[in-house]
């Protein structure tokens, strides 16, 4: 199994043992196409699963509001930032495609921001807000026409921060 | 989701789909089913994906330290991508997927595999991509042009 050694690095071809059940060939595209609509029309009910994230979030966001702990906050943000991946993962694999790219932004906007205060609050309760619009009325879909006023303020309150704390940067 | 990815594997044809609701029970049968693949999610309950990847590749329990596995994640933030890829997972599937995406990234493993590595610092699949021989492109560094 082992192939050669380069300074103390052992290198290792392992059996292929997915090729020698599988063979060669491949999947054929009706395959392909019939499971991307099995994932297009699948009828699984969604919208409990993005009440718990949203509970989830509107919790811990309560949490990181109390607490005075630096450490705590920034623990408490990884959380909140973690429920938001669930929900980006999820929405448009249900339906939810505006979910996703909502989820996504504010994804993104965790990952990147140093200042936790009251104006990053107010972008995840939009956020919130918005995810909570969608999933009430049941807003398939990413083109709809509702899902600009839906996301205005939560990229009105994006903006505001960027325009406050990373403008100078 | 984890009805979803068994029902996609179903209809792609793979024989025998085991699947768990968190990561402590996802090791225990991985270690009774001795599966051909893994695919796991990152966020799971007991024990994360980062951290079932480690206990495949490293527990003297495993019975199969060089099975692939392919990671599911929202995600995409380049730091976490590298924490994952340096904890030994084979590929990586960014959350929501298509049925192509993971498609692909099985063709990947069965297709191309990556060789291991083993050393002090890391046990995993190598994790440069290997050099395409087909390449035609332009010559660009100069150790390519005298080798």
């Amino acid at each position: 199994m082992m192939d050669h050694i380069e300074d103390e690095t052992q290198f290792i071809t392992p059996p292929n043992m997915l090729k020698q059940k599988m063979g060669s060939g491949g999947i054929p595209e009706e395959v392909l196409k019939r499971s991307q609509e099995f994932i297009d029309n699948n009828n699984i009910d969604y919208e409990p699963y993005a009440q718990d994230y949203l509970e989830a979030i509107d919790g811990i966001l309560q949490l990181t509001k109390k607490t005075r702990s630096p450490d705590s906050r920034v623990e408490y943000v990884e959380e909140i930032s973690k429920n938001i991946m669930q929900l980006k993962s999820s929405g448009s694999m249900f339906g939810y495609s505006s979910i996703t790219q909502i989820a996504d932004t504010v994804l993104n906007f965790l990952e990147v921001n140093e200042h936790i205060n009251a104006d990053l609050y107010k972008i995840i309760e939009a956020h919130n807000a918005a995810v909570l619009v969608i999933i009430n009325n049941k807003l398939r879909g990413a083109e709809r026409k509702e899902i600009g006023s839906i996301t205005k303020e939560l990229y009105d309150a994006i903006s505001r921060y960027n325009k406050k704390y990373n403008s100078q940067e | 989701m984890l009805l979803l990815t068994r029902s996609i594997l179903d209809i792609f044809g793979f024989k025998n789909v085991i699947t768990a609701k968190d990561g402590e029970e996802a090791f225990q049968k991985f270690c009774y089913e001795k599966p051909d693949l893994v695919i796991t999610d990152w966020i799971m309950d007991s024990m994360n994906g980062l951290e079932l990847i480690e206990k495949i590749r490293t527990d003297s329990a495993s019975p199969d330290k060089y099975v692939p596995i392919i990671l599911m994640t929202g995600y995409s933030n380049k730091g976490r991508v590298e924490a994952a890829r340096d904890c030994g997972m084979t590929e990586f599937l960014a959350k929501p997927f298509k049925a192509r995406d993971l498609y692909t990234r099985i063709v990947q493993i069965v297709e191309k595999p990556r060789q291991f590595v083993k050393n002090e610092n890391f046990f995993g699949p190598d994790r440069r991509r290997r050099k395409d021989d087909d390449y035609a492109g332009p010559v660009r560094r100069e150790d390519d042009r005298t080798s």
